[in-house]
């Protein structure tokens, strides 16, 4: 009887907590798995990469090699840049236009993608708002863009990926062309397929994302870079999204409709970016 | 007043199932999580007495809602019926054996996927077929979390000494758990 009064008095709780202090259980159960799932991420790191590395040397010797021209060739392309940036400076001053804000780059590691039940299209990061890590603040790799912090807790965020049909990216084509105009549109996660008939699809094989309201006259070439357009004061500017695969007006004759292919390989992500306004770049 | 071993149990078995469920990657081939809180709450509803069953069970699904920041009772409101369910079909054949486990989450696992994107409104006749592309992939991801989830809380019992020897029959040792 007193272990069933017991039982009943913990099921009581632990609805009252549901209802009446459902953020701060959200963060608790967050921070409470927020060490495990760094010592599996490091266990990774530290001991699996390095296992597997112990059979695979041969691999490793020409991926070594590779990486050693890459670094030479980036070396050169970051004196170039330099030297473009003090000239923008430069040009800038003169010119008297406002200079864009500067952004701080904080590396954070994904510690699990999915969550719990794989309803979002998301990933959880290893940093949280005690590294500075701000809800809504855009996440990038060198590639192009991965998506937005849409929770945050102490240690911990989550990101929802462009791909989720709930994300929403304002974009415009790289270089539409002679006498065009900028040719901007909104980007809209993967989901629906705009096709005449359902097809039974794989849900995590990347679909095409969605770009729509673009100008119905102008019709884009494929392989066309979408960048961000910086409207909405959600993502910078000029950031990759992905690539132009084809084109078709949409069916309410407005305007025009494009499947975009995403730059960024997300199964293959490990660390992200995350972008803050102020400063340069931090571990 | 002494605490109950099976507190202690149902947080040690929750917390590995809800680390193993968030950490185990997606892949293409079968794009679901497994539900191993969904394995390990039907489990203690099989094995033990309502009080303790409703408790892991809120606590299996306020983990599965917490983390993923799905509606509130979302997952607790589906394996609150799933809960009746089991036990409805436990009066006619159902065990908490292995086997038995894997074919149940499967099946609940298929169910709870359609349950949760009717909830958050992912889905809608145009992702018709997507949706039920899901049910089909976390049913097979259940059949492995179920599988493995009741062998482990079986395992669990058995370490912990909550079974005990009811029967010797043919030099073999028959338990049951604590009703």
């Amino acid at each position: 009887m007193k272990q069933t009064k017991l039982w009943v008095g913990l099921l009581a709780v632990t609805l009252a907590a549901l209802v009446f202090w459902r953020t701060g259980a959200h963060d608790f159960v967050r921070e409470a798995l927020y060490p495990y799932q760094k010592a599996c991420v490091w266990f990774e790191r530290a001991v699996w990469l390095r296992a597997r590395a112990m059979f695979s040397r041969s691999r490793l010797a020409a991926r070594n090699a590779m990486l050693e021209r890459d670094v030479a060739r980036l070396r050169m392309v970051a004196d170039d840049v330099e030297a473009l940036e003090a000239e923008t400076r430069r040009l800038r001053a003169l010119l008297d236009f406002v200079p864009p804000v500067p952004c701080r780059w904080l590396a954070a590691p994904i510690l699990s993608r999915g969550g719990t039940s794989a309803v979002w299209q998301q990933v959880r990061l290893g940093k949280g708002s005690l590294h500075g890590v701000r809800k809504g603040a855009p996440v990038v790799v060198p590639d192009g863009v991965v998506g937005r912090v849409m929770d945050v807790s102490l240690h911990t965020s989550d990101v929802m990926l462009i791909t989720d049909p709930n994300s929403r990216v304002a974009c415009e084509l790289e270089t539409p062309g002679e006498g065009v105009g900028v040719v901007r549109g909104i980007l809209y996660g993967g989901g629906s397929v705009p096709a005449a008939g359902p097809e039974l699809t794989l849900l995590y094989v990347v679909e095409p994302l969605r770009l729509r309201y673009l100008a119905r006259d102008f019709e884009p070439s494929p392989h066309t870079r979408v960048v961000t357009s910086g409207l909405g004061q959600t993502f910078p500017k000029g950031l990759t999204v992905g690539f132009l695969l084809d084109s078709w007006i949409e069916p309410n004759a407005l305007s025009r409709e494009a499947a975009v292919m995403p730059a960024v390989d997300f199964a293959a992500l490990d660390e992200v970016f995350v972008l803050s306004p102020g400063g340069t770049h931090a571990p | 007043m002494r605490l109950d071993t099976d507190l202690f149990r149902i947080f040690f078995a929750l917390g590995v199932a809800a680390l193993l469920q968030e950490m185990f990657p997606v892949i293409p081939l079968v794009p679901a999580k497994p539900g191993f809180l969904t394995a390990v709450a039907l489990y203690y509803a099989l094995t033990r007495p309502w009080p303790v069953a409703l408790t892991a069970l809120t606590w299996a699904g306020a983990l599965t809602d917490l983390q993923d920041g799905l509606p509130l009772f979302c997952t607790i409101g589906f394996l609150l019926v799933a809960y009746g369910a089991v036990r409805l079909m436990q009066r006619l054949f159902l065990t908490a054996t292995v086997a038995h486990g894997a074919v149940l989450v499967a099946g609940m696992a298929a169910a709870q996927t359609l349950w949760t994107r009717l909830c958050v409104g992912v889905g809608g006749w145009s992702l018709l077929w997507q949706t039920l592309a899901a049910a089909g992939y976390a049913a097979h991801a259940g059949l492995v979390a179920g599988g493995l989830g009741f062998g482990f809380c079986g395992l669990l019992d058995r370490v912990s000494g909550s079974e005990r020897p009811v029967k010797e029959d043919n030099g073999i040792g028959w338990t049951e758990t604590d009703q």
